[in-house]
């Protein structure tokens, strides 16, 4: 089966099954801002985001863009900028 | 007319219940946050299943917010566990007695009832006005140099302050004890949005307005006096006059958001200078209890963590059925910017790894909360003024509370004080 999204990953023969690999929008984190307080990950709705030892992951394979942690971030941390 | 009586900017804690108890009294009031919900870093989110707080870990009882919720007819909805608090010493979860607590928790501590009464005189002896600059870790230093009994301390003021023992202030620890603070406490079963949202329910049941993902961009202010607030929300820009303005959003970001020019340089000095308590923390979510005790289990041998809580055995409603959150949680050394926060989380990974068998396998959350959302925007004995030299401007939350209360009580407090300022000059 070809993958018709050049770029994204294809797992178990299905393509596209990874969320991150239809985002329109990127999500970028301000380090200096951020305090590793993980409300971002809390209201992640497709697990992409994680807090380990105070810093903020992002697993572009899996964030969808949809910006509600930016939202959510209480210090502005969180941007979104276009793919 | 002004459209409004108050605008309120920020609604945590502080700025809820300031609102609240306003609006109760007939103002019309409007409360503006730049977040999706209320109560700020005293409230939670659900992620998973699990409710999970934004800050604050266990809710002080019969003292300010208590009073509070009592003064707008609301009910309290803290659940205490029994007994409140145990101490880990040597293996052991002790149970205070009573009477003579602290004699014999030091005793325990430091397996010398002498060096336990030492420490005691110490305390009888002490003086507010003579240890305004002396340091906990200092004072302790004039009686003993006993590991235990400085882990009973450091365990105290960084479940308490949020800081470590060289940063807490001897003066403030006995402003507390004086004060009484801290005798009870507990969970809100629905979590500490419950909270947040029967406060914003009071306001609007008593005529005010609140408003979430609503971002001030200006306090307005004009020969010297309050006129109006600006804010943001869904690019639409808006603007409401009104007789006073309540800032909930910490004393820099108040300047901010008026222009420093309106203010003392000594105040903005103290503003900008003013020391936050840091804290770390990790919530682990299982599908067990890790521990059997639902209340502050101190740990005085610990490196980093003050406190192990487990809201969930008495506040099984924060977890999906049969789940758990257990929270770890103390303040990195130093509570200040130059920490090195992989390495003060590592020590507390190793506190838990010492006191939560099996905790690894389990997913958690490992927060740090710090800079512009930090545990306490204010540490003990750096507290501000609520009044500003803007007359119809005012501070309330961590930053202002009274001396001898912290944290959400603190916030109650000094919104409680406000409102009374507020309901005698408008």
């Amino acid at each position: 089966m070809c993958n018709p999204f050049p770029g994204s990953v294809v797992v178990g023969g299905f393509s596209n099954d990874l969320s991150g690999s239809w985002s329109m929008e990127r999500l970028v984190v301000d380090g200096q801002v951020c305090v590793g307080c993980g409300q971002c990950a809390m209201v992640c709705t497709v697990d992409a985001l994680a807090t380990q030892w105070g810093e903020i992951a992002v697993d572009e394979d899996l964030c969808v863009g949809c910006g509600v942690c930016v939202e959510y971030c209480p210090v502005d941390a969180l941007g979104l900028e276009a793919t | 007319m002004k459209d409004f009586d108050g605008v309120v900017v920020g609604a945590g804690i502080g700025g809820l219940c300031t609102a609240a108890l306003l609006a109760k009294s007939g103002y019309r009031v409007l409360v503006l946050e730049r977040l999706p919900f209320m109560g700020g870093r005293c409230s939670s989110l659900t992620h998973n299943g699990y409710t999970l707080t934004t800050g604050a870990v266990s809710i002080e009882g019969r003292a300010s917010l208590e009073q509070v919720f009592d003064e707008l007819g609301l009910s309290f909805p803290i659940r205490y566990p029994d007994p409140q608090v145990k101490y880990r010493i040597g293996g052991r979860d002790l149970v205070l007695p009573e009477k003579q607590a602290l004699g014999f928790l030091l005793g325990e501590a430091s397996g010398s009832s002498h060096e336990a009464r030492r420490v005691l005189e110490g305390f009888r002896e002490a003086r507010v006005d003579q240890l305004q600059d002396v340091s906990v870790a200092a004072w302790l230093s004039r009686y003993t140099s006993n590991p235990g009994v400085f882990g009973v301390f450091r365990a105290l003021c960084g479940g308490i302050f949020s800081v470590g023992l060289q940063e807490a202030s001897m003066a403030e620890l006995l402003r507390l004890i004086g004060a009484r603070s801290f005798r009870a406490f507990g969970y809100p079963p629905g979590g500490n949005a419950q909270l947040a949202e029967a406060l914003g329910g009071a306001v609007e049941h008593h005529g005010g307005t609140v408003l979430t993902k609503a971002r001030t961009t200006s306090i307005v202010v004009d020969r010297g006096k309050a006129q109006s607030v600006r804010w943001k929300q869904a690019e639409e820009e808006r603007t409401a006059q009104c007789l006073f303005v309540v800032s909930n959003v910490g004393v820099s970001a108040t300047a901010e958001l008026a222009g420093s020019k309106w203010f003392q340089p000594k105040e903005l000095v103290r503003w900008q200078t003013m020391k936050a308590s840091y804290t770390l923390s990790m919530e682990i979510m299982s599908d067990r209890p890790l521990t059997d005790f639902a209340g502050v289990l101190m740990l005085p041998q610990a490196k980093r963590a003050a406190f192990i809580s487990c809201p969930t055995l008495i506040c099984p409603e924060l977890a999906p059925p049969g789940r758990h959150i257990t929270t770890v949680l103390g303040p990195p050394v130093p509570s200040a910017e130059s920490l090195d926060t992989r390495k003060e989380l590592e020590f507390l990974y190793q506190d838990a790894k010492e006191n939560l068998p099996g905790f690894e396998e389990h997913p958690r959350m490992m927060r740090s909360f710090r800079k512009g959302w930090p545990g306490f925007r204010a540490r003990p004995g750096q507290s501000c003024p609520q009044e500003t030299s803007v007359p119809n401007l005012f501070n309330v939350g961590d930053s202002v509370n009274p001396s001898g209360v912290y944290g959400v009580g603190g916030c109650a407090a000094s919104a409680l004080r406000l409102a009374e300022t507020i309901r005698a000059r408008y």
